[in-house]
């Protein structure tokens, strides 16, 4: 079920009503775990049982390592569980990708290319089955109720495409489900309607100016490729934030509130602030379980320059399973790197850029948007081929 | 919760009038209705649905 | 519960005013020209009730006689409204004989009954690779679904995708007038389905991009190869059946028609269509419309290829000629 279908708002206004109006207090948070499920199912119910089961085994793995003490075996429970949820997530989303990684390289098919079927909202998740088992494991969750990992498991306004929920504060809402106050009620709905707003009115009117970069080929001129990539950027934007919006504001008349996602990002004066700023519950994630992991900013510096790259393709490879998406990263992380080596070393030396003058604001959050902008053309097509007719098309007269 | 509420840019301005059914029917209406004049039917799918 | 009442308040409030925007939809749209590029089945329907209890007379056409490719005053069938002749053009971009018959199965069953019904007949449309061979255009299966014998219904393909979804969506747009024709008002307000399409014709016309779109689809003549079958028309064909369910319905019902055999670019398809086989699937269509007591205009070869803007819609000039020869037809 998607957001922007009447069977969504025909669900989604049954089950809020049957919610306050006949649910008892006590049956709230399974009548979610129902809702979720019958949700999910409708799009393809074979489906379901891989994220219940996935959400079993998590929810297994994660009580038994509550229950241990024993280091070696804490270890060992993890690397079971991180491995587990990894390998049904590339299984099901990288097989091809990686089966055609060999075939080009071997410049011939020695492996078949599998129709795999990619299950819905599998990037998202099993990343929170991860983000529970991990901080678990570093004892940031010291409870795991059945209950509420159902909940958190089947959420349905997070089930289809995040944000990306934390078990912690998530979980801390459930007993007992309280009725927000009739103005927060009247915030939500404004939420909703001002996302779906988003998402018919500018989101799908940028998807026809964006044609030229997204289907280039046809006889375009450089303005309609610079259109296109300045129609893209607001596209994705406004797509994004429109479908968080549904989701933030059905959360919020469940009575429950999830992590927002965005924060004005093109107004980031840098690139750091950007990824701060654009889908923050991803960006904390990788920050939190792949950055941090490989030492964050404590290694030496040139190591955390190659940590954000890796963190960054990573983040990349997660959007797609292919090329453009991995430069894509890769493009991201090496300005991340950059802007680290430019804040440490060159602004400190320079005391116009550290001034702050409105000037020097507004050139760095141009620059910031346009290194962006540029950046979602490998976003936007389907080949490094195509995405290199789009920059060609954009700068060579 | 009553701190989204205060922090909210849009109540801060207009205050808790928008609360009041009429209003929050009226404003719905109308981004309905702009909905219908300046929606587009050419992509309906939401890009992140994709990851 | 106090918060459960606030939110559907506000819903309730929503609707309501929404109903009163639908009145005013309903009473006060304005009808045109001809049907909209991209009509709903909702429009459709309330141009068939402004019909009700006239007896009018009726275009059943394709896109030659809707005036594909130009705007909607310069085309025939307004010209010749505005000439005196009143017509209602319920033609449109993917007409053919599938489509003419369940319109005019809609327009008996609603309570239409023309006092002349003039439609024409393209004979690509009797190609199995033309889209419109036995597909209606959505709008009209919507509408004239119903209308039809179950034995017709199986000789064609439905358009409209099935699923709880789409099922919702009908339910929508039949109760909900202005959401049933947002591509109508927004045609009316912008001439088109999207409001954007405006900016990007724009940009286009700037980069040089429409310039160049249009030189590379200049029509030639194997553009349009494979476009007419040359096969002998015969039963076996879906489209010519319902040609001749179309004369055998006119006929029943005792409806005077006048059938226009369409203009056609000789000049752009002679290879294609100054061949025997052409010449003896015009003569069967003529035979089987003339055999049911159905005026037939044979327009095919009377048109300078300057007429046309490809192979068979006629440009400006093409339909001033074209409202010139079905005036004197209709007088």
């Amino acid at each position: 079920m998607i957001f922007n279908t009447w069977l969504f708002a025909v669900f989604a206004v049954v089950t809020i009503a049957l919610y306050w109006a006949v649910v008892p207090t006590g049956l709230r948070p399974y009548y979610l775990v129902v809702a979720g499920t019958v949700f999910y199912a409708w799009a393809v119910p074979a489906y379901t049982v891989l994220i219940a089961a996935l959400a079993l085994a998590t929810f297994a793995i994660g009580t038994a390592l509550l229950r241990t003490r024993d280091p070696g075996r804490r270890r060992a429970l993890l690397i079971l569980g991180v491995v587990l949820i990894c390998a049904v997530l590339v299984f099901f989303k990288y097989t091809r990708f990686f089966a055609a990684i060999v075939n080009e390289v071997a410049s011939q098919n020695i492996l078949p290319i599998p129709q795999i079927v990619v299950p819905l909202a599998i990037s998202f998740f099993t990343f929170e089955f991860v983000h529970v088992l991990v901080d678990i494991y570093l004892g940031k969750i010291r409870r795991l109720d059945a209950l509420d990992f159902a909940v958190f498991a089947m959420f349905f306004p997070t089930l289809v495409a995040g944000p990306i929920k934390r078990f912690q504060s998530f979980a801390a809402q459930l007993r007992p489900i309280v009725a927000p106050p009739p103005e927060e009620i009247a915030l939500h709905l404004y939420r909703i309607t001002i996302g779906v707003a988003k998402k018919t009115i500018v989101a799908d009117s940028m998807s026809l100016l964006a044609q030229p970069i997204v289907t280039p080929g046809t006889p375009y001129g450089h303005l309609d490729y610079w259109v296109g990539t300045l129609a893209y950027t607001a596209k994705i934007y406004f797509d994004f934030t429109g479908y968080s919006d549904i989701a933030i504001g059905t959360a919020g008349m469940l009575g429950l509130s999830i992590p927002e996602n965005f924060e004005r990002p093109y107004w980031a004066e840098n690139i750091a602030a950007f990824w701060s700023r654009w889908h923050i519950s991803l960006s904390t994630w990788i920050r939190d379980y792949v950055f941090i992991p490989l030492g964050g900013s404590r290694r030496p510096p040139v190591v955390v320059l190659v940590n954000l790259l890796i963190a960054m393709a990573i983040s990349g490879l997660w959007h797609g399973a292919a090329w453009t998406f991995v430069v894509w990263g890769l493009w991201h992380g090496m300005g991340l790197a950059v802007h680290r080596v430019w804040a440490q070393n060159v602004v400190p030396r320079i005391p116009l850029l550290k001034s702050g003058t409105l000037g020097i604001r507004a050139a760095s959050v141009a620059t910031t948007f346009a290194f962006v902008a540029f950046g979602w053309v490998l976003f936007a097509t389907s080949s490094l081929a195509s995405a290199g007719g789009v920059y060609a098309g954009m700068l060579v007269p | 919760m009553a701190d989204v509420l205060s922090s909210d840019p849009f109540f801060r301005v207009f205050g808790r009038r928008l609360a009041h059914p009429c209003v929050l029917g009226f404003v719905i209406a109308l981004v309905a209705v702009l909905i219908i004049v300046f929606g587009s039917s050419s992509d309906s799918h939401f890009i992140y649905t994709d990851f | 519960m106090g918060t459960l009442r606030n939110a559907l308040g506000g819903i309730c409030v929503a609707f309501l005013l929404l109903a009163v925007v639908d009145v005013a939809v309903r009473l006060g749209f304005p009808r045109s020209d001809r049907l909209n590029e991209n009509f709903s089945s909702t429009y459709l329907h309330r141009e068939i009730d402004a019909l009700r209890g006239s007896s009018p007379t009726v275009v059943l056409g394709d896109s030659a006689l809707w005036g594909y490719g130009l705007p909607a005053q310069r085309s025939a069938l307004s010209l010749l409204r505005r000439q005196g002749i009143p017509n209602e053009n319920l033609s449109y971009e993917g007409g053919s004989p599938p489509n003419t018959y369940a319109m005019l199965r809609a327009l008996l069953r609603d309570g239409v009954r023309p006092r002349l019904v003039v439609f024409n007949v393209n004979q690509k449309e009797f190609n199995p690779m033309d889209s419109a061979y036995r597909q209606l255009h959505p709008s009209v299966e919507r509408l004239a679904w119903s209308a039809l014998d179950r034995s017709e219904r199986a000789l064609l393909k439905p358009t409209q995708p099935s699923g709880s979804d789409q099922a919702l969506q009908r339910i929508v747009e039949s109760t909900w007038q202005l959401y049933g024709m947002r591509n109508d008002l927004r045609e009316w307000l912008f001439g088109d389905v999207d409001a954007v399409h405006v900016a990007q014709g724009a940009i286009e016309r700037i980069s040089g991009t429409a310039g160049r779109r249009r030189a590379a689809h200049r029509p030639t003549a194997e553009a349009f190869e494979g476009t007419y079958d040359l096969t002998p028309l015969n039963a076996s064909d879906v489209s010519f059946r319902f040609l001749a369910l179309v004369a055998d319905l006119l006929h029943r019902n005792r409806i005077p028609a006048l059938a226009i055999l369409t203009p056609t670019n000789h000049v752009l398809l002679h290879q294609y269509v100054d061949t025997p086989e052409y010449a003896a699937n015009l003569r069967a269509s003529t035979f089987l419309l003339r055999s049911r007591g159905i005026e037939v205009l044979n327009l095919d070869d009377a048109f300078p290829g300057t007429d046309f803007i490809d192979n068979d819609h006629l440009n400006a000039a093409g339909n001033v000629r074209l409202a010139k020869v079905l005036r004197s037809a209709l007088q």
